[in-house]
């Protein structure tokens, strides 16, 4: 057993972990306010990817500084899928929700399509070739890079839910909505601020990634599939248990990858889903849900 | 004394049904007026409606002489109209003075500060329980805090939905007496409950509602005498 | 509408001798998505339960059809029927696990998906079974390889299973199982009360539902001759499956073929006209934004609306005449059996809640016949008693027994066969059903067969005074016209003890006076009694005897006079400033 691999895959895994954080924190955003599930969420993180592939090779803007842009562009679009669609079905059975949300993730997943084709695309950052040497392991600077910037961004999000008061007022909403209202607040504004707080987190994410993995439409699923693992392990809701989730997720699926064949790395990590969802829906921090 | 709050020809109901109709009522500046009746009779669904968490089908809202029907929850609370809602309604996760502070709207941290320190003059044992979580009070802090965070917002009406729900007699008490401390010092009340002689204690008039409709106005005092409140409601 | 339907048989059938090839071809993928539309339907539609991840059904059944053929050569068309077997067995752990551990909503169909890839996954892996290029068959033409030169022999194979997944659903929807579905995917706690065995039922729509899927995947596999993991097991063909019903209406029979019709030809010409030149996404964007437009603004589909549309009135239930004699309410199952000196005896019943101690250490007994009133302050904890009893909570200790035999532990609808049922604080009554339909969820405990449960449904439903709202959606009902519902739908289950949660809440006196008299018949008919209310002149005028609950504890028990003048219950109620005003 090579150390230096598992060092090297330890190492690796930590630092993409910090995206897998940052998209599952959005996601778990999204449910703990509106107790709306995400299913466009790897769908909208794909858009990211090629909004900041589109900055870079149409405006030159390296996607280190264009993720701003990604992440406006997702805040409007969260905002209003919220404002628009998920809205006008807020009375009605939970599953219609599911199919609607659905429905917008076939619609981005094949528009992606149409407007970029199936070919896997990458994004060019002058950083991406850079690595730095630790002893035997190696560090690409582009992966270090994405992993400061997105757990700045997780503390940044952080800092605005608990240190603002329309943060506090958007906690307040995921406590207890009916409260919410009874005191005054604007909750459809609340939710679509939370929605689109929550695609901006995942429009970042995206940009990020993008230097550092290739990626096409289809991606949009699996990214879905591991976000909801991140955040049915930490818990449905709760940011912290997202933010440490993702972490964790990232490396086991790193260490996964050192000592399995890629593809069995997919069915652990399915089977890993399961096993949560039979035995601890609430995840290791969330709550459970009604 | 002038109308603070007229309700005339209310309607109100959940889907098919219609809860309340036909209910005319007012509260004038500076009163304490009780709404009582029986579990289902329509007080959750007619304070509702005052505080435009459900529609108003037919009829008028009127609050200081202007129409409060059709406008938003977050608007009539804008107005000067505090809801204390059945069950409290607090937000569980975060402390006690996160759920007052919540409740203010002053931008001013001084005038935030201020109403916070008049809530807790009024509720010592909040001042005790300032940064524990909200859920993990009794059930009559709980009522404390919910009225408090009522409270913050200054309003000029303050609606309470049964704060005797749930509640050990002893506690009951003490919340009145601190409803009656609040009144005195301006704020008119309108107070909803099952809990009937607490509720005509603290009140100068009272309305009784059955299947929603008013079928009994009057004084503190004719209400305690009449043989049908007596009947329907004391158990005598 | 028969007549219609029949017509449209008869067309389709020979429709192929002027059809063009291509246009058959359309045809046998439109009878084909129906069919797999129809069996998702099953468990999909009418149980509600919804599953993105069926195509891991097709990917067995036509995987396991594929291999025996090839490794030994048995012919397909028993092929096909292990392949639904083992198709049904998946299904069954699928339901099994998701329905044991409670998954609902979004965490089943994740729980689906979850299941769908990992065969994908794993069946990319496995080299011998073609790995991820998958498998091919050679073509031979050999019918008994179910092969044919004749496209057109496709065409009436693929009708003939959408017909057979139809009747299926057909055959489902009259029965007691579709009416338990259906009860089910309305509210599944209030079909529990009712005797419905909510896993058992969940679980069968799930193995039919899988089986016939799984069906599919053989006729897949032998007429596109090639089976690859990613298209066979992928989501884009569960939602391909599900789509379809959804669009034409879920839960509906006629749904997912008309959402076939619908759909299938818009597929397959945006595959054409737009396939070429990297847009091939572009039917699915279609799908994306078409499910958005369901939900929005169709969420029942096309079919149901359609049908508004074209008939006026709801079709009249299919009611035959009773030809079995209803037993007279007095020699119903309730009463029937050994006697026993005590109909419930609860002992030392415990249940507490976090830091509330709900109840605390309660004996309570009802005796045969007897009508039994609780009472306490609101808080006391007397719903927690229902629930203890009936089966929605367990108790953290002591025993309760009906009849000799204690219940303890057992799922509500046992205990509603057992002859306790009840009816909830809140009415719940199935919105979507009709008065009858709604007491005939009841009626189906003592009758399993609808047409007599029916009969008994009509016959209760006139006792309880509601026989002129029979075909009245429940929804549309005032709220007096739900409490004599929700107590007809219990009534029709045959108890020997009702539960009755606090009925007359809400009631005005007229109605209060009509649901006291309609109590008094049903407790001279010989059911038992024990009821919860608020309303103290009810609770005076009906009651045998009375006990009072306080904060979790009894703190009295005797004669209504008894207790109207005890002190403690005047405490409890009003506090200790009224202890000395009670008359005597």
């Amino acid at each position: 057993m090579d150390l230096t691999l598992v060092l090297q895959g330890l190492l690796s895994g930590l630092l993409f972990g910090g995206v897998y954080s940052l998209m599952a924190v959005g996601l778990t955003l999204i449910f703990g306010v509106m107790r709306v599930v995400n299913f466009a969420h790897g769908d909208m993180m794909v858009w990211g990817m090629y909004l900041a592939y589109l900055l870079a090779a149409r405006g030159g803007i390296d996607p280190y500084l264009g993720f701003v842009a990604c992440a406006a562009a997702l805040f409007a679009l969260g905002f209003l899928v919220q404002r628009g669609l998920v809205d006008r079905i807020v009375d009605s059975p939970h599953e219609m929700q599911i199919l609607l949300m659905l429905g917008v993730a076939l619609a981005l997943e094949n528009l992606a399509l149409v407007a970029f084709g199936p070919e896997p695309t990458r994004v060019r950052s002058p950083l991406a070739a850079a690595t730095l040497w630790l002893g035997p392991i190696f560090v690409d600077v582009a992966r270090l890079v994405t992993f400061v910037v997105a757990v700045a961004l997780t503390l940044a999000l952080s800092l605005f839910l608990y240190r603002t008061d329309l943060g506090r007022t958007i906690r307040a909403a995921a406590d207890n909505t009916y409260g919410a209202l009874v005191i005054g607040t604007d909750v459809r504004r609340v939710y679509a601020v939370a929605f689109g707080v929550g695609a901006a987190c995942v429009g970042a994410a995206g940009a990020l990634v993008s230097p550092i993995l290739p990626f096409q439409p289809p991606t949009g699923l699996s990214l879905s599939v591991t976000s909801f693992n991140i955040v049915i392990i930490g818990g449905m809701g709760s940011l912290l248990g997202a933010f440490v989730g993702g972490l964790l997720v990232s490396l086991a699926e790193s260490l996964g990858a050192v000592f399995l064949r890629p593809s069995l790395k997919e069915l652990l990590s399915f089977s890993l889903l399961i096993v949560i969802l039979l035995f601890r829906p609430a995840g290791l921090f969330g709550r459970r849900p009604s | 004394m002038s109308t603070l709050l007229r309700l005339d020809g209310l309607e109100a109901g959940y889907g098919d049904l219609t809860a309340v109709s036909g209910v005319s009522l007012e509260v004038r500046q500076g009163e304490a007026v009780a709404l009582i009746g029986s579990n289902g009779a329509g007080k959750t669904t007619t304070l509702r409606a005052i505080s435009g968490l459900l529609p108003v089908r037919a009829g008028r809202v009127e609050f200081d002489g202007a129409r409060l029907d059709g406008l938003g929850s977050a608007q009539i609370v804008a107005r000067g109209i505090a809801h204390v809602p059945e069950g409290r309604q607090l937000f569980p996760t975060m402390t006690v003075r996160d759920n007052l502070e919540l409740g203010g709207h002053a931008a001013d941290r001084r005038q935030r500060d201020d109403a916070l320190e008049l809530v807790f003059t009024l509720f010592p044992r909040l001042r005790e329980r300032e940064r524990q979580l909200a859920g993990t009070l009794s059930g009559g802090e709980q009522q404390m805090c919910a009225i408090g965070r009522g409270l913050m917002a200054r309003p000029r009406l303050l609606l309470l939905d049964e704060p005797s729900l749930g509640l050990a007699p002893v506690t009951v008490k003490l919340i009145f007496e601190t409803l009656r401390r609040v009144n005195d010092g301006g704020t008119t009340i309108m107070v909803v409950e099952q809990n009937v002689p607490r509720a005509l204690q603290l009140s100068h008039r009272g309305y009784v509602l059955e299947n929603g409709r008013i079928v009994l106005e009057g004084s503190r005092e004719s209400l305690l005498a009449s043989p049908h409140v007596k009947q329907a409601y004391l158990g005598l | 509408m028969r007549w219609a339907l029949v017509a449209a048989l008869v067309v389709l059938l020979a429709l192929p001798a002027v059809l063009s090839s291509y246009a058959v071809t359309l045809f046998i993928l439109i009878f084909f998505y129906g069919f797999l539309g129809q069996a998702w339907n099953i468990v999909g539609g009418y149980a509600g339960q919804l599953s993105v991840g069926h195509a891991a059904f097709v990917g067995v059944g036509g995987y396991t059809a594929a291999m025996l053929s090839i490794e030994t050569g048995l012919t397909p068309w028993l092929g096909m029927l292990v392949g639904g077997a083992l198709a049904a067995l998946l299904g069954a752990i699928i339901g099994y696990l998701g329905f044991r551990f409670g998954l609902r909503g979004f965490y089943f169909v994740l729980l689906t998906v979850a299941f769908a890839e990992i065969c994908r996954i794993a069946v990319s892996n496995i080299d011998a079974v073609g790995g991820p290029l998958g498998l091919y068959i050679t073509f031979t033409g050999d019918p008994r390889q179910f092969q044919f030169q004749d496209s057109r022999v496709y065409y009436y194979i693929a009708l003939a299973l959408m017909l057979v997944a139809t009747a299926a659903a057909w055959a489902i929807e009259r029965r007691r199982f579709g009416i338990y579905l259906a009860a089910i995917r309305e509210d599944e706690a209030a079909a529990e009360a009712l005797g419905v065995n909510a896993f058992k039922y969940k679980m069968l729509a799930m193995i039919v539902s899988s089986f016939l899927t799984g069906l599919g995947g053989t006729f897949y596999a032998f007429y596109l001759f090639s089976l690859q993991p990613n298209t066979l097991f992928g989501i884009p063909l569960s939602v391909e499956i599900i789509i379809r019903p959804i669009v034409g209406g879920a839960g509906t029979l006629l749904g997912p073929i008309l959402g076939s019709f619908i759909l299938t030809p818009l597929a397959e010409l945006s595959r054409l006209y737009l396939g070429q030149g990297g847009l091939h996404g572009a039917h699915l964007i279609a799908y994306g934004v078409l499910l958005i437009g369901v939900v929005l603004f169709l969420p029942e589909g096309a079919y149901p609306r359609l049908r508004r549309l074209l008939q006026r009135s709801r079709p009249p239930l299919q009611s035959e005449p009773a030809r079995i004699v209803l037993r007279p309410p007095s020699a119903q199952a309730g009463l029937t059996a050994p006697a026993t000196v005590t109909l419930l005896e609860a002992r030392g019943l415990s249940r507490r809640f976090g830091g509330l101690q709900a109840v605390a250490g309660l004996d309570l007994t009802v005796a045969p016949g007897e009508m039994l009133g609780l009472i306490g302050p609101n808080g006391a904890g007397k719903t927690t008693v229902f629930n203890l009893l009936s089966g929605f909570l367990t108790p953290d200790a002591g025993d309760v027994r009906f009849r000799g035999r204690s219940i303890v532990g057992l799922p509500p609808h046992a205990i509603c066969r057992r002859g306790l049922a009840r009816t909830f604080q809140i009415v719940r009554p199935f919105p979507r059903m009709t008065v009858l339909e709604n007491v005939r969820v009841g009626a189906l405990a003592l009758h399993p067969r609808a047409p007599e449960a029916l009969a008994r449904a009509r016959d209760v439903v006139a006792r309880v005074g509601l026989g002129a709202r029979e075909r009245v959606a429940a929804g549309a009902l005032t709220l007096a016209e739900r409490k004599r519902l929700e107590l007809a739908r219990a009534l029709a289950t045959g108890p020997a003890l009702l539960l009755l949660d606090e009925v007359m809440a809400g009631l005005n006196p007229t109605e209060i006076e009509t649901i006291i008299q309609l109590i008094r018949g049903i407790h001279e008919s010989g059911v038992s009694i024990l009821l919860i209310e608020h309303n103290m002149r009810a609770v005076m005028a009906l009651s045998q005897r009375i006990v009072v609950l306080s904060f979790g504890e009894r703190i009295a028990e005797g004669t209504p006079t008894d207790i109207a003048n005890h002190p403690k219950v005047i405490e409890a109620y009003l506090g200790d400033e009224y202890v000395h005003a009670a008359p005597a």
